[in-house]
């Protein structure tokens, strides 16, 4: 091949563009750090607030002669310049391209740092799950997962565009929580009877088998630390294993993918299975009309930004209750509103459509059924999960009191008596039965 | 404040450069380098600042006094004063809570140990100043007159917290005189751009890796937490403990170097030559290279002012030896006051003195890659020293490491971890071998000869840097998401 000639001028101009180059580099450069500098000091275009993280991003700190001699005054000013630079959103977005590089289309942040106990004892006990039903039904099978792609951060694995946390058991904590609900049952006994609803996650229920069991997914067996829990609670305790009725439905959308919630859908039939074994006549789903809210991206989404999950979000469907209600709740601050027991989150951000149902989390919150002259009044002590059932267990009362132990500072066991209680119903999913922390909140205001 | 980190890079640095180059003598620029070192340092260290300029003061006076007496027994008087402050204030801050707790532990005495923060850099600086009096002593160089000027050699942003240890006398002229042009400050940038890619781009994402297997520092610190955390360790597959210190091992080299090179770039910019620290280190084929090559500073520091002066090699092979085992033993030290570190160092020195007595010979008769494998899983090892202050933990991961521990050979999740890092992996070992550098060489070399080469140098040289700091800043950027997970509750 005959190489190909330059002209004269074209070298010429190549060797001044040498030259150039020790001029172009450190304008562009300085440049960039100067531009940076400056926009920096533009201070309206800093952001305050981070909608895909929920959190309001560092403030300036306020000085003080302790603070700047113990640096907390300098950290403080560096947090807040690297937390509210200007264009995060766009870099962040920018670097998530970068890090998709790193492998094949694969991402990881983290591995489970809790040793993932699956020697639960059985605890022999004479509380045998009043769900366990004798004839043995076929599980449906979901769609084997095999040869998706598969992501797994912090305490999350994702396949496909299918985000599930990993669950551990932890002894202590179930045992705390276990003599939390007998504590309220001991002490409500006579006025209210006591029962507890363990919510499976997904990673046990929706997960196929091809990855769960046969990747030796380093999860705790959920079914048998339900059945140790339930084991541990007294006799006057009802439980409401609603293990296999989930297992029963697994083919269908009865958990979210991009969230760690279920579904409205998963959440009717734990209903279902609570109503049989309270012996309740259920209203079926067909009395309420679906509605969809559009896509979701849930807390999944938030923690990998999968982009897999991106391309291919949730849908938030919702059955609107066929009965009028009133619902009001109780802020943090104190402050009393009205609210709607299911309600419209089409214009939400697409990460906070899960917040439609019960008015979301609020440390206090009263619905009334008005469809019912007279009634029972049940007293819900719950963290998020429990807000997609409740719609349905309005229907069977007159009075509902909602109670997020996360956030209520009274005793909830006084609340129960005040109110005159027929039931109280503990809601947790199997990830909130283990945190030590949560439990012991939940245990600092069972009085 | 670090150089990887946003406040300083569109804050500080740009407005030290800008200040830097509108003064407008030499004596003016010193001025501001000197003011904008003293901010950097009292950034982290509001209060401790105040001891750089002691030590600074202390050593000034005490190389003066030297000098006037030089030659005479004041003068030796003068210089161990020099060492007693030098070496007592790092004592102090560096070691009194180490070497309480060993008393304590040996006679139980004293009841309550004194809890002291350690100040930024002090390592860095003290062993600067210490050379700067000691070779005053020796007559290698003049002592300054200006207190401010060994202020500011001390001080000097570029190398006060994270070195490299400058010489003084590698400095002395350029603090006075020196110049800069625009080919200098090329090259400057190209450097900098380099470390701080190396830094924001590789070395932070493999210690988050290196993290996520062996757990962190700061979670294995928690006594309360020992036992959940070893168990931890315990658990984890073989392949990713291996996985884990090889993310580590990478970590620690390209934190480092990085630093260097910023360092080193920064101090081009404005007319500095500070010596090389790294010489990529990882392609050594014998220990003793391997130090010759890492931390270039420190290593010449402890023979010039420790072996040397001990004799070095010339006084007998039992005294090479201890001579070799005192040096080793005060440079684990040197990394920090923790037993671990010490362990670190003699390790070293026990394979020093088998290389001088017959390693050496053995491994240059051995084919090249003998040698290779033999240097890489040396420091491979080492670093599971040097990473676990607490024995008990790296005793876990080296067991768990051969399946010791009943943790199998890989997990779904090790597989997955591996797979996703794939592509960084192979880029991160990259960077710790001369392959970049020696291929913009070669395209600089074909550039001599042909214009569209030249071109495509051209954009390169420009491009790279420009690059580096854009991803670099998205990737420092990225770091502050930090979502609300309310799910954790």
């Amino acid at each position: 091949m005959k190489k190909r000639q330059h002209s004269e001028k074209y070298i010429k101009a190549v060797k001044n563009s040498v030259r150039l180059y020790k001029v172009i580099l450190p304008c562009v450069f300085v440049g960039m750090l100067v531009l940076g500098l400056f926009v920096s000091l533009l201070l309206p275009l800093r952001p305050s607030f981070s909608e895909n993280e929920k959190r309001e991003l560092a403030s300036f700190p306020s000085f003080s002669l302790s603070s700047l001699l113990d640096g907390s005054f300098f950290r403080g000013i560096d947090a807040w310049f690297s937390d509210t630079f200007p264009f995060r959103e766009a870099m962040i977005s920018a670097n998530e391209k970068i890090e998709n590089l790193r492998g094949f289309g694969d991402r990881i942040y983290g591995l489970n740092n809790e040793v993932v106990n699956n020697n639960i004892p059985p605890t022999g006990s004479k509380n045998e799950p009043a769900t366990e039903s004798t004839t043995e039904e076929k599980e449906p099978t979901v769609p084997d997962q095999l040869g998706e792609v598969v992501q797994k951060l912090s305490n999350v694995v994702v396949v496909g565009s299918a985000g599930y946390e990993y669950c551990s058991f932890n002894q202590s904590v179930a045992d705390k929580y276990a003599s939390v609900v007998n504590k309220t049952a001991q002490r409500l006994s006579g006025k209210a009877k006591v029962c507890s609803m363990l919510v499976p996650t997904s990673i046990d229920i929706t997960m196929s088998d091809s990855v769960r069991k046969g990747k030796n997914i380093t999860t705790c067996d959920q079914k048998a630390a339900m059945e140790y829990i339930y084991g541990k609670m007294s006799s006057s305790v009802t439980p409401i294993n609603i293990y296999k009725a989930m297992r029963m439905h697994r083919d269908e959308y009865i958990y979210f993918r991009t969230d760690h919630h279920w579904t409205a859908l998963g959440a009717y039939y734990a209903y279902e299975e609570f109503a049989r074994v309270k012996n309740f006549s259920a209203i079926t789903l067909d009395k309420f009309e679906k509605k969809s809210f559009g896509e979701f991206l849930g807390s999944f989404y938030t923690n990998t930004n999968s982009s897999a999950m991106k391309k291919n979000p949730d849908t938030l469907e919702a059955y609107m209750p066929p009965y009028k209600t009133k619902l009001q709740f109780t802020q943090p601050d104190g402050k009393v509103i009205d609210w709607y027991l299911v309600n419209d989150t089409s214009s939400y951000p697409v990460s906070q459509k899960y917040s439609a149902f019960t008015a979301a989390d609020n440390p206090y919150t009263v619905i009334e059924n008005l469809e019912r002259q007279k009634g029972k009044t049940c007293v819900i002590i719950k963290e998020s999960f429990a807000n997609a059932v409740i719609p349905y267990i309005v229907y069977n009362y007159k009075k509902v009191y909602v109670i997020d132990y996360r956030y209520y500072k009274q005793g909830f066991i006084s609340l129960a008596e005040k109110v005159k209680a027929n039931d109280v119903i503990f809601i947790n999913n199997m990830s909130a039965v283990r945190s030590d922390s949560l439990i012991d909140r939940m245990s600092a205001i069972a009085v | 404040m670090v150089f990887s980190n946003l406040f300083f890079l569109y804050f500080f640095f740009p407005l030290n450069l800008i200040c830097y180059f509108f003064a407008k003598d030499l004596k003016t620029k010193n001025l501001v380098m000197l003011i904008f070192s003293l901010f950097f340092y009292a950034w982290g260290e509001p209060k401790y600042v105040f001891l750089l300029v002691f030590e600074c003061f202390a050593d000034w006076l005490l190389a003066l006094g030297i000098e006037k007496f030089r030659g005479t027994k004041k003068a030796k008087l003068l210089l161990i004063c020099a060492c007693v402050v030098d070496l007592g204030l790092i004592g102090i801050f560096k070691y009194l809570t180490f070497i309480l707790t060993n008393i304590k532990a040996i006679t139980g005495f004293p009841e309550n140990i004194v809890q002291t923060a350690l100040p930024i850099g002090i390592s860095f600086y003290t062993f600067q100043l210490l050379s700067y009096v000691i070779d005053v002593y020796r007559g290698e160089t003049e002592a300054q007159k200006r207190f401010w000027h060994v202020l500011l050699y001390a001080s000097l942003f570029h190398q006060c917290i994270a070195g490299p240890i400058v010489r003084y006398s590698d400095v002395c002229y350029e603090i006075e005189n020196r110049k800069t042009n625009l080919n200098e400050i090329s090259k400057g940038i190209s450097r900098f751009a380099a470390g701080l890619g190396k830094k924001a781009l590789l070395a932070n994402v493999c210690g988050s890796l290196a993290d996520t297997v062996l757990l962190s520092d700061s979670a294995l610190s928690v006594a309360a937490d020992l036992q959940k955390n070893l168990a931890v360790l315990e658990s984890r597959p073989a392949l990713g403990l291996w996985l884990g210190m090889l993310f580590y091992m990478l970590q620690i080299y390209l934190d480092f170097s990085a630093y260097s090179d910023m360092a080193i770039g920064m101090g081009q910019m404005i007319g500095f030559h500070y010596k090389e620290n790294f010489d990529y280190p990882y392609c050594s084929k014998s220990v003793g290279e391997f130090w010759r090559r890492w931390h270039i500073s420190l290593g010449s520091f402890f023979r010039d002012y420790v072996y040397i002066p001990l004799g070095g090699s010339r006084k007998g092979l039992a005294r090479t030896i201890l001579n070799t085992f005192i040096v080793w033993a005060l440079t684990g030290l040197w990394h920090g006051a923790s037993w671990n570190f010490v362990l670190w160092g003699l390790y070293f020195f026990v394979f020093l003195t088998m290389e001088r007595l017959f390693l050496l010979k053995k491994l240059e008769k051995a084919p090249s890659w003998v040698s290779h494998v033999y240097l890489l899983l040396v420091s491979f090892f080492g670093w599971i020293i040097f990473r676990f202050q607490n024995v008990s933990a790296g005793f876990t991961v080296l067991k768990g490491m051969f399946g010791l521990c009943g943790n199998g050979f890989s997990s779904f999740e090790i597989n997955t971890l591996l797979k996703n890092n794939l592509v960084f992996l192979l880029v991160a070992c990259l960077a710790c071998t001369p392959a970049m550098k020696n291929l913009g060489k070669l395209i600089t070399q074909k550039a001599r000869h042909d214009a569209n080469a030249a071109l495509f140098n051209v954009v390169r040289k420009i491009a790279v840097p420009v690059l580096l700091l854009l991803f670099s800043t998205f990737s420092l950027v990225g770091d502050s998401y930090n979502p609300f997970l309310y799910f954790q509750f």
